[in-house]
């Protein structure tokens, strides 16, 4: 199956997890909630984008930088578009990002 | 293909110790000319001498190319599984050294003890940064289970999200800390050797994912579609296979045999109790038999055998007859062997040495000696 690579910011865990719900989940005869689509979704979550600085005694010397966007990274089987409402959300990047996918390249692969 | 005609192999015949002298001969043989990659020929041959040459479908951690997991039996290749991961990864081979598996559908067989078995893990992020010789750095955690591994003999310690130290044993040692994070931000401290390290949000460690700048992630493995109405009796039948859970987490986590959905269903696995495996026969989306016990921890190697047959349903696991049920219909359509409960969800993940389908129901003599370790 055909895949593409999507990176998304979104405003907050809640977002991000209602964006993936209204993909598709199904609950079984047992109670178990099952995702009825095929992608492969990665919640980074708030990620850092500058590290902090210690001393030896473990004293911060400077704050870690977090982005204030929650992040997802989305491997899309079979899909040519970003599904509905998702595209708002999107980053093209012009690097492999923060993340990657082991051996599968976002630059090659991106929606 | 492999270079050998004949695999070489140290059971059946001291004497000659080729395979060709022992009792299935002619289906690791024949396996051994189809396979693009051949390994563990002396552990299949000692679990096909406790399968014998009755099953339909017989699967060993064997044989494999990118794409497809060959099964002994049928050598046609009709009992081969569908492969797909999507994803580079690595492996621990049979010199115990962790390994990369270059292509992206290539199956794993996974050596722990010189003990090779079939690897099939969930997806999971290693969140280190400079994973090979790890130093200080800060993880952004949420608030859910992770889990640091690492080979070495230094430490790291935890501060921010998490407090605690994890203390290796060394080199060729795997540590692990499971712990559950708040959401923010962990400071994971390194001093001395920490080596291949890796943080994952899982409750477990799974297999090392090496990254360099960026969080790598390694997708999950599928392993599906063996089989068909040939191989497969639905009227009557026994379902093998010898497994461990790579941890006790409380998932639903089965093979199968099945319709392609999960209406139609003669499966086993793990399941959200704690240590118990459980089967289950389903036929026109109702459940017919439901069986289970508790084992004294999942991820061990268990032996399970699953007999169904109209009234006549029985768990053996590890040579006793565990529980039985004498009432209840049989599947309908039975045509697929997966690693799932047939429709692709609850996904096996586990190690897997071996996997049989008997199209009669055997006798509990039979089953006895299948199932004893």
């Amino acid at each position: 199956m055909e895949i593409k690579l999507g990176k998304y910011e979104f405003k907050s865990e809640e977002q991000a997890l209602e964006k993936i719900q209204d993909l598709g989940v199904d609950t079984d005869f047992e109670g178990n909630e099952y995702p009825t689509h095929k992608h492969a979704i990665v919640l980074l979550g708030h990620i850092i984008l500058e590290q902090g600085e210690y001393d030896e005694n473990l004293e911060e010397i400077k704050a870690p930088v977090l982005s204030d966007k929650y992040h997802v990274d989305v491997v899309w089987n079979g899909l040519e578009n970003h599904p509905y409402g998702w595209k708002t959300y999107s980053v093209d990047l012009e690097s492999e990002g923060m993340h990657q996918f082991a051996g599968v390249s976002y630059l090659e692969n991106k929606m | 293909m492999a270079q050998e005609i004949y695999h070489i192999s140290n059971w059946g015949n001291p004497t000659e110790q080729w395979g060709n002298v022992y009792l299935n001969a002619d289906l690791t043989n024949e396996l051994y000319k189809r396979a693009n990659e051949y390994e563990n020929s002396w552990v299949t041959d000692q679990l096909l001498n406790g399968i014998g040459i009755k099953p339909s479908i017989i699967l060993t951690p064997t044989a494999y190319e990118n794409g497809v997991l060959n099964s002994v039996k049928p050598s046609d290749g009709s009992g081969d599984f569908n492969f797909n991961r999507g994803s580079i990864s690595t492996r621990v081979n049979e010199q115990g050294i962790i390994e990369d598996v270059t292509e992206t559908n290539l199956p794993r067989i996974n050596y722990k003890n010189n003990d090779g078995s079939l690897l099939l893990e969930p997806q999971s992020t290693n969140l280190f940064l400079n994973s090979e010789i790890l130093s200080t750095q800060d993880v952004s955690t949420l608030n859910e289970s992770h889990t640091v591994s690492f080979y070495g003999t230094g430490s790291i310690t935890f501060s921010g999200t998490h407090t605690g130290t994890l203390t290796g044993t060394g080199i060729n040692n795997r540590v692990t800390v499971t712990f559950t994070a708040s959401s923010g931000t962990l400071t994971c401290t390194v001093s001395g050797s920490v080596k291949n390290a890796q943080i994952e949000k899982l409750s477990f460690a799974t297999s090392y994912i090496p990254t360099i700048g960026s969080a790598t992630t390694r997708l999950t493995d599928l392993c599906s579609n063996s089989g068909s109405s040939d191989l497969i009796n639905s009227t009557e039948g026994v379902l093998y296979a010898e497994i461990s859970a790579l941890a006790d987490d409380l998932t639903f986590r089965v093979l199968s045999l099945s319709d392609g959905t999960n209406n139609n269903t003669v499966k086993f696995g793990f399941r959200s109790d704690s240590n118990k495996i459980y089967a289950e026969v389903r036929s026109g989306a109702s459940s017919q038999a439901f069986l289970s016990y508790d084992v004294s921890d999942i991820t061990d190697f268990n032996k399970v055998a699953l007999k169904y047959k109209v009234n006549d349903f029985s768990l053996f696991i590890n040579g006793i007859e565990r529980q039985t049920d004498v009432s209840g219909n049989v599947p309908i359509g039975l045509n697929t062997l997966n690693f799932n409960r047939g429709d692709i969800n609850n996904k096996f993940y586990g190690n897997v040495k071996s996997v049989a389908v008997y199209k009669e129901a055997l006798t509990d003599a039979e089953l006895q000696k299948l199932t004893t370790i």
